[in-house]
């Protein structure tokens, strides 16, 4: 377990470092002057020439990625061209914004386990047959369009909850993450709830699962010890590789949400060509990527350590 | 009653207890507006956008400010007194008793002479040093007078260098502390209002500084929340999140015909000018028949009815009106006739054109409209649309490939800023219409010196028409700027729309 804990920690670096040199190189394609964007229409071409100078964007690509590793190293991952601000600052107070969605939709997300299970064990009740129906509908609608009718109804119709913004305290937070939350997590429900379903209900038919219940074990204790733990690996890994898809939703729903984050603050880097903003803010979308699909291989071995050959 | 009727009252009472905490609803003290974008940058020589401006002029004192309202007028503000003594002077007095944040004392002239002086500090090197170019330097009589002087002449100074956030003063003492410059933290303030909290990217709560010695603002915190999504702000203002919004111009229709209860819709005329410029060096336009062609051919009145609702008035130039050189005479109505026998003329039978313009829902209405037009006399229009940065890149890009393109420019209140752009060395940086006039150029920096108002207008008059006469421009619109508002507020609005934070009042 060590060593390949080990093994995938490794790899898991080798991917950010991977990814972030794409991206750097990927960033010389795009159009558009960082100068101008900063200095704006009335600063002259000197000045414009002197902040390349000082951000480096004179220099070939090896050399800049030289500069953004040595500085990655000591922390440092340049400032924002706009407030002259550090990125890691600012990546500092945006980053729970986001964290604190991924990981509220995660928890919506796993009430697809109980609604998938109770589906299974009463395949082709009404229950079976009204949750696939709701699933397969939630998961084709796009969550924009799900948050647009979220706020309609919840923010302006009613005013129980807010439309945009994060809060301040406790319940204020908590308030403003219901809708965002929403909006991601209903399609996450009907996604796990169908996966949980065929999984629980193949390993319903397997032979361990017959022989339990010729012993006379009870149903719940079958269910729990030998259908689930059989079935949830599957399940895990698909949340640790929906962190992805989340963060790139949460892009789209932090900006009609107004809420602060990585995704928005990603979205206006891109925007307004703040390349040390852009590149903080996908390194820590990659790390927080990287980590969550790592640290979901680990929990499969654990669940089921059949799981550590095939992944090695 | 069934399980799940249950868990549904279940959820529906713990939204509501939820729901019950932290509401964002304003206070009767407080205000609570929305901005396009958070701020970035507070030094006034290096501010960018209007939500640094917005800022900027509620945090530091001016000696003159624009009055809220309709008109573009000043009125006294830190000053007692101002006057201009020639062309070359201005003598100004502070009132007594303004306090800087911190232990900085008063305001004084010294303050006025290091905020202003520093503009044209080479070494600071600040992108707005053009508020101040022609500043000679300021002179301190005394603790509280001081007298402006310019190496030359400058009109704008009244209207777009000292009432606008170029005029803002900075305490000097507290600035040389932190080393000369500031971005977001400045080392003192003394306007109307002051910076409690600033959470980027999320909200700017300011609260009223007891050291203004002013009229005392209406409200004792303002916060600005800011959502660059106007259609998101008109779901905040909705969902009664904010009490002032921006409204997206094709949201203006439907908000007109379904109002928000007790809210108004208020729709202005900024000072920024929307047009198509026709590069002159391009070799399909070099021909101004062709261009002549083109301007004649584009149905202006069809683009304000389809892309923007009818809202806004055509442009006349680039002057809008309220403006000193605003001219009341417009280009030629549409002439299809003309125009086909000025591609005859010409000897251009077809012709493809490529257009560049920006994303928006607006911007992409015009162009079509614009294409159907000059399909009309044989002209094939490709439409090339880019977001923002890519767009405004496109000087550098393409350069004289450049053939057509829709662009709009904010200004501020002073319409040297906005004729300074088509210069002949502005070709390729910004005036992408390669517009070159001799004549232009000696009447642009004539108006900066003049500052009789009556002639100074002329010769704004007299620009606009050798502008036309390139046929180089057809000119659209001054972009609207509208905003909802709950009609308990009596809003703060400078004549462009701007925010002007301290004029802000309950209704009577």
């Amino acid at each position: 377990m060590i060593g390949y804990a080990v093994q995938r920690i490794g790899v898991a670096i080798l991917i950010v470092l991977l990814a972030t040199t794409a991206l750097f190189v990927m960033i010389q394609f795009v159009p558009g002057d960082p100068a101008n964007v900063m200095l704006g229409p009335r600063a002259t071409p000197e000045l414009k020439e002197a902040l390349r100078e000082r951000l480096h964007l004179n220099d070939s690509v090896f050399v800049q990625i030289y500069y953004f590793f040595a500085g990655l190293l000591q922390g440092d991952l340049g400032v924002d061209l706009t407030s002259n601000r550090p990125v890691v600052s600012i990546l500092a107070e945006q980053a729970p914004y986001t964290a604190m969605l991924v990981i509220s939709v995660l928890l919506v997300a796993l009430m697809g386990i109980p609604i998938g299970t109770y589906a299974a064990v009463h395949r082709g009740g009404s229950f079976d047959q009204i949750s696939g129906v709701i699933s397969v509908s939630i998961i084709a609608v796009p969550p924009i369009v799900i948050g647009l009718y979220l706020i309609l109804v919840f923010a302006i119709q009613l005013r129980w909850l807010p439309a945009i913004g994060a809060g301040e305290g406790f319940w204020a937070v908590i308030k403003h993450l219901i809708l965002p939350t929403l909006a991601i997590g209903l399609t996450w429900i009907g996604y796990v709830s169908r996966l949980v379903r065929a999984s629980v209900i193949e390993v319903l038919m397997q032979n361990h699962v017959k022989t339990a219940r010729a012993f006379g074990i009870p149903e719940n204790k079958i269910l729990r010890r030998y259908v689930l733990r059989v079935a949830l690996p599957a399940t895990v890994t698909v949340l640790g590789v929906s962190i992805g898809f989340i963060l790139s939703t949460a892009v789209i729903v932090e900006i009609l949400f107004s809420r602060p984050g990585i995704g928005k603050l990603t979205y206006d880097a891109v925007i307004s060509r703040n390349y040390p903003v852009v590149m903080g803010a996908v390194l820590a979308s990659t790390v927080f990527i990287v980590v969550a699909t790592t640290l979901s291989d680990l929990l499969n071995v654990m669940l089921d350590p059949r799981s550590q050959d095939i992944n090695s | 009653m069934t399980k799940f009727t249950k868990m549904g009252k279940c959820s529906q009472v713990i939204i509501v207890c939820i729901a019950g905490f932290g509401i964002s609803a304003s206070h009767a003290d407080e205000i609570r507006l929305q901005t396009q974008s958070d701020f970035g940058q507070l030094d006034p020589a290096f501010w960018q956008s209007s939500a640094d401006q917005t800022i900027i002029d509620a945090i530091f004192p001016k000696l003159i400010e624009f009055k809220s309202g309709s008109n573009w007028e000043w009125e006294l503000s830190a000053a007692e007194t101002i006057e201009q003594i020639d062309p070359l002077t201005i003598n100004f007095t502070l009132k007594k008793g303004l306090m800087w944040t911190g232990d900085y004392g008063e305001v004084t002239a010294e303050d006025v002479e290091y905020s202003f002086e520093r503009y044209i500090d080479k070494d600071l090197a600040a992108p707005n040093s053009g508020d101040w170019a022609p500043l000679k330097d300021v002179e301190v009589v005394d603790k509280y007078s001081g007298v402006i002087h310019f190496n030359e002449p400058f009109a704008p100074v009244w209207w777009s260098t000292l009432p606008y956030t170029g005029g803002a003063i900075i305490s000097k003492a507290a600035t040389e502390a932190i080393g000369g410059t500031f971005s977001t933290e400045p080392g003192a303030t003394a306007g109307p209002y002051k910076i409690e909290k600033w959470d980027q990217g999320q909200q700017t709560v300011l609260v009223a500084h007891e050291g203004w010695n002013g009229e005392k603002p209406a409200y004792d915190r303002v916060i600005l929340v800011p959502i660059n999504d106007a259609k998101s702000a008109e779901v905040a203002f909705e969902a009664g999140q904010i009490d002032v919004s921006g409204v997206a111009v094709s949201s203006v229709p439907e908000m007109k015909a379904n109002m928000p209860v007790d809210s108004i819709l208020e729709v202005r005329p900024t000072a920024g000018y929307f047009w198509l410029g026709l590069n002159a060096e391009n070799p399909s336009l070099q021909d101004v028949r062709v261009r002549q062609a083109i301007t004649k051919a584009v149905d202006v009145d069809a683009i304000i009815e389809g892309a923007y609702f009818g809202i806004p008035e055509r442009s006349t130039g680039l002057v809008a009106p309220g403006l000193i050189g605003y001219s009341e005479e417009q280009q030629p109505n549409r002439d299809i006739e003309g125009a086909r026998k000025l591609l005859a003329e010409a000897g251009i039978s077809s012709l493809d054109l490529e257009l560049e313009l920006q994303n928006s829902t607006d911007e992409q209405t015009t162009g079509l409209i614009i294409q159907a037009n000059l399909a009309e006399i044989g002209i094939n229009v490709q439409l090339n649309t880019h977001e923002s940065g890519t767009f405004w890149s496109l000087g550098d890009e393409k350069g004289v490939g450049m053939q057509m393109t829709l662009k709009a420019f904010t200004s501020p209140p002073d319409p040297a800023w906005s004729t300074q752009w088509f210069l002949e060395g502005q070709a390729g940086i910004w005036n992408w219409e390669w517009f070159k006039s001799e004549e232009y150029e000696k009447l642009h920096y004539a108006a900066i010196s003049e500052t009789d108002f009556g002639k100074r207008a002329e010769i704004y008059h007299e620009m606009q028409d050798i502008m036309d006469a390139s046929h180089s421009f057809v000119w659209l619109i001054h972009p609207p700027a509208s905003l909802i508002y709950k009609d308990s507020i009596n809003p703060g609005l400078l004549p462009n729309g701007d925010y002007k934070l301290h004029a802000f009042a309950p209704a009577e």
